[in-house]
């Protein structure tokens, strides 16, 4: 396997010669200094970034798509490239962006003292990168353990979107389990108020989430559209006067900040993944209004699940907004 | 001179004969008209003109809200307009096309309430045959409440019912439990 793999890196080096500024010790002209090493071993490739800066480490996030990694970094930086990599490479602003032509898994670790960021590629076949669950999400790791409810909408007599043979309480079943599989693998916190085909009422989910202390909840759901739509709580909107039967239940209020972060968070993966804008909407969903934590409804096209690669990629881009939102 | 009184008694004869005439004739007529109500007095062909009306109906199709407007039979009462504007509603819209109105659904009652709620009871077609996202759900519910709060005068507010029972939601997103116009903020 090892033979397969092919690696050029473009490497960036930024060499500064001011002295130090007043902004930090580990910072030159407003950039953050980082470097890079590279090394081979039994058919995995290890990618370490260092920094005298810990928060910068933690703040970055790692995307991936069928052939591509993606460093983001959360501010600019100086890279130092320490080796002579294989990878075709390049750093755009303030994105490491590694293109490897084929099909890999990653494993990512964050380690301290000094802070970096290490990831391991490992090439797969096609067939192993598009089970769903299977295909490892980059940013599984940077996902603290953090409670996480999923909601597969619909069950039970509510159907649902029916579109040919495709339940939406099918689909969104399949699609939380594996998310949960893929969080589970990395001992994250994860819980599903439902996991068989069984109807529960709104106020049951919301009910669960709440029970469970969630710090995000996420519902799926499908849409007919062509669009990803990702809801959240038009609670703030309430006269703080008004007492009618969404203000009593109106949890969201005090944590309606976050709701709008994971919303932005999961629509940009969304929007890195597949390259589409997607819709924002703020409706008085009662099942949003009465979860006490960060929450969002998310709609997924039906023609995106269409396949076992566009499930994992929704999958990806689902854990990939969940990563965003946890390390802003 | 003398009299003819042959002539005399003929013109009495004449005088009361003619005035006997007039005196039937005026209650003859007095009797079979003078009774009757004016209004009965109209015409068959301007009943029908004056028993319809003109209502808006809004639908959901294609992720927005469109109004047509349909003739039907005069409005009466509360419950009689919303009878009257719900079955028009569940006909969908001209182009049923890309309509959201579950199909088959019928109206099961409607009652108006004290308290300005007006309480629509549905077949559970409303429920079973709707399969769209929360902005369709949004939009049945919306056209709905919008059709009859536009045409009728006096309902403040409605209310669901499928098979004369209270429902969590029609469609899996929006409460149906409590009257719809809180449920029916705007999006944004």
């Amino acid at each position: 396997m090892a033979a397969k793999l092919f690696f050029i890196i473009l490497g960036i080096s930024v060499l500064v010669t001011d002295f130090p500024t007043f902004e930090s010790a580990y910072t030159m002209e407003g950039k953050t200094e980082v470097s890079m090493r590279f090394s081979t071993q039994e058919g995995v490739h290890r990618i370490v970034f260092e920094s005298q800066d810990e928060s910068f480490i933690k703040n970055t996030v790692v995307t991936s798509t069928q052939n591509q990694i993606k460093v983001q970094f959360p501010s600019n930086l100086s890279l130092t490239v320490q080796g002579n990599p294989d990878i075709e490479a390049s750093l755009k602003g303030r994105m490491y962006v590694i293109n490897l032509g084929y099909p890999f898994k990653t494993k990512l670790l964050l380690l301290t003292s000094p802070p970096r960021l290490s990831i391991d590629i490992v090439q797969v076949t096609k067939e192993e990168s598009s089970q769903p669950g299977g295909r490892q999400s980059s940013s599984l790791l940077l996902i603290p353990n953090i409670r996480i409810v999923i909601d597969p909408g619909h069950g039970g007599y509510d159907l649902g979107i029916l579109s040919g043979e495709l339940k939406e309480k099918e689909a969104t079943l399949s699609l939380a389990r594996a998310m949960e599989s893929a969080l589970l693998k990395k001992n994250r916190s994860v819980f599903l108020t439902r996991r068989a085909d069984q109807f529960l009422s709104l106020t049951e989910r919301a009910m669960f989430a709440n029970q469970k202390s969630a710090d995000i909840f996420i519902s799926i759901h499908l849409t007919p559209s062509q669009d990803f739509a990702v809801y959240s709580s038009l609670t703030e909107s309430a006269p703080s006067d008004t007492v009618n039967e969404y203000s009593i239940m109106a949890l969201q209020r005090r944590v309606i900040e976050k709701s709008k972060a994971l919303s932005e968070g999961m629509g940009k993966a969304i929007k890195d993944e597949f390259k589409k804008d997607v819709i924002y909407r703020k409706m008085e969903l009662p099942l949003l209004s009465s979860v006490g934590t960060a929450a969002i409804m998310i709609e997924v096209p039906v023609g995106t699940i269409s396949d076992q690669a566009g499930k994992a990629r929704v999958v990806d881009a689902l854990l990939k907004g969940i990563a965003l939102y946890a390390n802003q | 001179m003398p009299i003819n009184r042959r002539r005399v008694l003929w013109v009495l004869v004449f005088i009361l004969l003619f005035s006997g005439g007039i005196a039937g004739g005026f209650f003859y007529f007095a009797g079979n008209f003078g009774n009757k109500p004016k209004g009965e007095t109209i015409s068959e062909p301007q009943k029908q003109v004056d028993d319809s009306s003109f209502i808006r109906v809004y639908f959901p199709s294609e992720g927005r809200l469109i109004m047509e407007e349909r003739r039907v039979k005069r409005l009466g009462s509360v419950t009689i307009s919303a009878e009257e504007i719900v079955e028009e509603f569940l006909k969908g819209p001209s182009n049923r096309g890309k309509s959201d109105v579950p199909s088959g659904t019928k109206v099961l009652g409607l009652y108006f309430g004290t308290d300005g709620i007006l309480y629509v009871d549905l077949s559970d077609e409303f429920r079973r045959n709707f399969h769209g996202d929360a902005l369709s759900e949004f939009l049945l519910l919306k056209g709905l409440y919008e059709s009859i709060i536009s045409n009728v005068t006096g309902v403040d507010d409605v209310k669901i019912l499928i098979e004369g029972k209270e429902m969590e939601s029609i469609g899996g997103h929006l409460f149906i439990l409590y009257p719809l116009k809180n449920a029916l903020a705007e999006i944004r």
